[in-house]
């Protein structure tokens, strides 16, 4: 295969640190192979490797687009976002960041040949921020089967000053590869504050592989290649200069684990550890810095300012932030359930003691919104329930935990108001355990779905125990106020300036020209043209001689009653002429509007307005007035200000039509909505691929 | 020495005592009649504008609270500035269109007690909003009008004297207001607007008889352009009134 490298762009960048994917050849046209790019190395050996190990990764590598949902103003709000990743079996698992899919609703990717292929979610760790999932092999052609698949390398065999390749798809460009060193081994994010991915904290268990070969956002996900063209690392953060890489040990693992159970299983013993402090005696070992009531720890008799020396057999010590990553990796590694023995000094004295780790359980719960409440919640887990009472009729995991609210929702609407952070803990004097009893319990209130219920609802807020009355599934009261009726003659005007005036042979008069007369207008239908110039209503100069009069000629229309006529003086080629018009009253204002909003594909539609010349130019279709962000329609490139003039090859004849047929691709759960928009003055076809709720 | 002292503090009591004419305590005893007399017809507003901004195609929503003024001119209909209720929010930015939605509002009185409302009919141009009470909203039972007179005009010279009467939020507890305004400029064309010193937005001005002003309100900007605070004169305010109480007509239904 013959590569050649794009020598003018190479030179004018970094050297030898940016890879331009290109290619002279031309495959068969329906099934393209990936176009392997190259890098130049400053030797010939070098260059033989590099080549060797980009032809090793590049055909597995994905660029990965995703759709996800986020808490937001007591609703789901859709995210887009893209990402990298790399095949890394042959029945189609791609391995990526937790941050670039694991929330993904819909997930699709384009391969390195630029083949489109669906994917979904296998499983996801937040905790080291890797994720698996699975391409749908029924749309990849047999002929590109068994998947091109990377391989991890030994992680163990990476030194400092390393070469290594970052590949990837930074902004969601085409897949890219940059060449770097490394430059540390075990990076770990100052202050231990690591990265938070659904409630937890990534720095606890991931050293990153430090490394200089350019990563931007949008290669997340995607592998650090070794010059053996093997996967060394997982990109995912940047920190100032260097890019942060997940080293390949915890990679494979996680991905295993994902792959075989969908989720990684670790242990918990309720123990929180630091490095030992500088002034102690003790130099070896891991300091216990606080052990949480009656977990497992507690019940060993652990205590904070023990000294762990040994857990499970295994030797560990923390003199150093950079040491607790790998306790850690101890710890939660071990055997869920496991009785395990744990060596350590107290007062200078060696002890030990024998605990049962127990499960992990998960940082956040999952969000849901409620939308008859106005709000988006979820479920206490035990760790989010720490903090939380407990009492004798309580746990700590009872209630629903609100982490969204409607401003003009009826949560936000009860006094008092219900907020984010608040734990509902009774609807009714009905103690609310969870999620699934709060949905249950507002069904129950409001059957038909469309009725109103009045709710007495108990809260907790920090340590105050609150009541309130919540109207559940009251909509908010909107006002849409019409504009006053006024006179109108469908013109766009602006002043003629003394300095107009002067040239235009008129110095001394005042007046204003047309810029601009609306289609279809009693001002089109008169006869005023584009160009004219307005010297008098009905034999009243109109006082305007600077910009800051461009109020007053539209002023004194309104003041005449929309019924009446009015006679005026212009000026056209270089002679004065009387037009007569008759005044209209002014067109409903597009926001008057009746609208229609579709909630699956998330856009709100109206017919064209009259006033306006850029929508009276249209013969036909009807307007989009508002597309919601990361909704359908906006991920399929729908603008506002669009206008649609087919749905389905049907032609859009009023807003009650597409109203109509919009129900329809509802009901039958359409795969594809295909609109016929024109936008300015060109057309263009749009597919909307929405996902349906069951 | 006592004397002396003594002789001086009878001369600065008499210098402040006669630094207040008997003509002004009159004058303050007026204006403080008419304070008294329309201060119940002075409302708060509050409610959530929802502003829709599409930048490019994408939309981008916000939500903000409203406090106001509103004056009441008959049954259940107000008067307000249309500019404190639904501001001119990205000014005329190209390539951005913004849309608004007035959610949740609500009337407050001097007791601070809610009722449910609806805003009928606004005029950009002359800057006005008309806010009709809501009858089946909550509270609506409640409701108790103290009508403000604006059959009559007004006409102010620069420098005559305004009562103009406001109501506070509840940092306040919704109290109301009351200031002496100045007339410091008039508008004569297109129409006639007061620039009144010391008036409130969207709150009433009287003058020293106590009739009706007018309302002040901060015009629809152009081009960019923030207008300053001017007091629209009762005959425009007259003049939608009618259209605003059909429209109220229609809550009705």
């Amino acid at each position: 295969m013959k590569n050649f490298i794009n020598k003018p762009l190479l030179t004018s960048l970094m050297l030898g640190a940016i890879a331009i994917p290109v290619s002279a050849q031309t495959e068969a046209p329906t099934l393209p192979k990936a176009e392997i790019p190259t890098i130049r190395a400053t030797s010939s050996a070098d260059q033989a490797k590099i080549d060797a190990a980009i032809a090793k990764v590049y055909p597995s590598l994905v660029r990965i687009h995703v759709v996800g949902e986020k808490p937001k103003d007591g609703r789901m709000q859709k995210t887009g976002g893209t990402g990298s990743g790399t095949i890394i079996h042959p029945d189609g698992y791609v391995l990526t960041n937790h941050h670039v899919a694991g929330e993904g609703t819909r997930i699709w990717v384009r391969l390195s040949n630029k083949l489109k292929v669906d994917a979904t979610l296998v499983g996801t760790d937040p905790q080291t921020d890797l994720c698996i999932l699975k391409l749908n092999l029924d749309q990849i052609p047999a002929d590109m089967k068994p998947l091109p698949v990377a391989k991890f390398g030994d992680f163990k065999t990476l030194n400092v000053g390393d070469s290594v390749l970052a590949m990837g798809s930074p902004a969601g460009v085409s897949q890219s590869v940059t060449l770097g060193v490394v430059a540390n081994l075990e990076m770990i994010i100052p202050g231990g504050r690591g990265t938070r991915q659904a409630g937890e904290r990534v720095g606890d268990l991931v050293r990153w592989i430090g490394h200089d070969a350019v990563i931007y956002f949008g290669n997340s996900g995607g592998p650090l290649v070794n010059l053996k063209g093997e996967i060394i690392g997982i990109n995912e953060i940047g920190l100032g200069s260097l890019g942060g890489a997940i080293p390949a040990d915890i990679a494979k693992y996680v991905s295993s684990e994902l792959i075989k159970n969908g989720t990684v299983r670790r242990s918990w013993t309720g123990i929180f550890t630091q490095p030992i402090l500088l002034s102690g005696k003790q130099k070896a070992g891991v300091l216990i810095a606080s052990v949480l009531d009656k977990s497992p720890a507690d019940k060993a008799g652990l205590k904070p300012g023990d000294i762990i020396t040994e857990f499970d057999g295994v030797n560990v010590t923390a003199t150093a932030p950079e040491h607790l990553p790998l306790y850690n990796k101890v710890e939660l590694g071990t055997e869920v359930g496991k009785e395990i023995t744990i060596k350590y000094i107290r007062d200078g004295k060696e002890a030990s003691t024998k605990l049962t780790t127990i499960e992990r359980s998960k940082a956040l719960g999952e969000d849901i919104a409620i939308r008859e409440w106005g709000i988006t919640a979820r479920d206490l887990t035990p760790r989010s329930s720490i903090n939380r009472k407990e009492t004798e009729t309580r746990s700590k995991t009872d209630g629903v935990l609100v982490s969204s609210v409607s401003k003009t929702g009826p949560s936000a609407a009860s006094k008092p108001a219900i907020n984010p952070g608040d734990l509902i803990l009774k609807v009714n004097g009905e103690s609310i355990k969870n999620l699934a009893q709060l949905q249950k319990l507002t069904s129950s209130l409001i059957p038909d779905g469309k009725s109103q219920a009045k709710a007495i609802v108990e809260f907790e807020r920090g340590s105050q125990f609150l009541a309130t009355v919540v109207d559940i599934n009251k909509q908010p009261s909107t006002s849409q106020s019409s504009a006053a009726q006024k006179a109108w003659i469908g013109l766009d005007t602006q002043v003629l300036t003394r300095e107009l005036a002067t040239i235009l042979d008129l110095k001394g008069k005042k007046g204003v020209r047309v810029t601009q007369v609306i289609p279809a207008s009693n001002a089109e239908k008169a006869g005023i043209k584009q160009g004219d110039i307005i010297l008098k209503i009905d034999g009243a100069i109109i006082p305007v001689e600077r910009e800051r009069d461009a109020n007053i000629f539209n002023s004194m229309i309104r003041e005449y009653p929309a019924d009446e006529s009015v006679t005026f003086d212009i000026y056209r080629d270089k002679k004065i002429i009387q037009i007569k018009c008759d005044l209209e009253t002014a067109p409903k204002p597009a926001k008057e509007f009746k609208k229609v909003t579709n909630d699956v594909l998330e856009i709100t539609l109206r017919e064209l307005s009259k006033a306006n010349a850029k929508e009276a130019e249209h013969q036909k279709g009807i307007f989009v007035h508002a597309v919601e962000s990361a909704g359908w329609a906006s991920l399929a490139g729908l603008y506002a200000g669009d206008v649609i003039l087919s749905i389905n090859n049907k032609e859009v004849t009023d807003l009650a039509m597409i109203e109509k047929e919009l129900e329809r691709v509802e009901k039958e759960q359409q795969d594809y909505v295909v609109l016929f928009v024109k936008r300015g003055k060109f057309t263009r076809f749009l597919e909307i691929h929405p996902i349906w709720k069951k | 020495m006592k004397t002396t002292k003594l002789i001086k503090l009878i001369a600065i009591a008499g210098l402040s005592l006669s630094a207040i004419s008997p003509a002004l305590a009159v004058d303050t005893a007026a204006k403080r009649e008419i304070y008294n007399t329309n201060e119940g017809s002075v409302f708060g507003v509050k409610g959530i504008l929802k502003i829709t901004a599409t930048i490019q195609g994408q939309v981008k929503n916000q939500e903000a609270q409203i406090w106001s003024n509103a004056t009441c001119i008959g049954d259940g209909l107000l008067v307000a500035a249309y500019g404190s209720i639904s501001p001119n929010v990205g000014g005329n930015m190209p390539n951005i269109e913004i849309t608004k939605e007035i959610e949740g509002l609500k009337l407050i009185n001097s007791a601070g007690e809610e009722f449910d409302a609806k805003l009928v009919l606004h005029d950009e141009d002359l800057g006005l909003a008309y806010i009709a009470l809501d009858p089946s909203g909550e509270n609506a039972a409640n409701w108790k009008n103290q009508i403000v007179d604006i059959s009559k005009d007004s006409d102010l010279k620069h420098l005559d004297k305004t009562v103009n009467i406001s109501r506070y939020a509840d940092h306040f507890r919704y109290q109301s207001a009351v200031t002496v305004g100045t007339v410091s400029a008039i508008l004569q064309k297109p129409r006639k607007l007061y620039q009144i010193i010391g008036a409130s937005m969207s709150a009433p001005s009287f003058n020293e008889a106590g009739q009706f002003v007018g309302i002040t309100v901060t015009k629809a900007a152009t081009k960019g352009k923030q207008s300053p605070p001017v007091t629209i004169p009762a005959k425009y305010i007259r003049k939608l009134v009618e259209q605003a109480a059909a429209k109220q007509a229609e809550l009705k239904k």
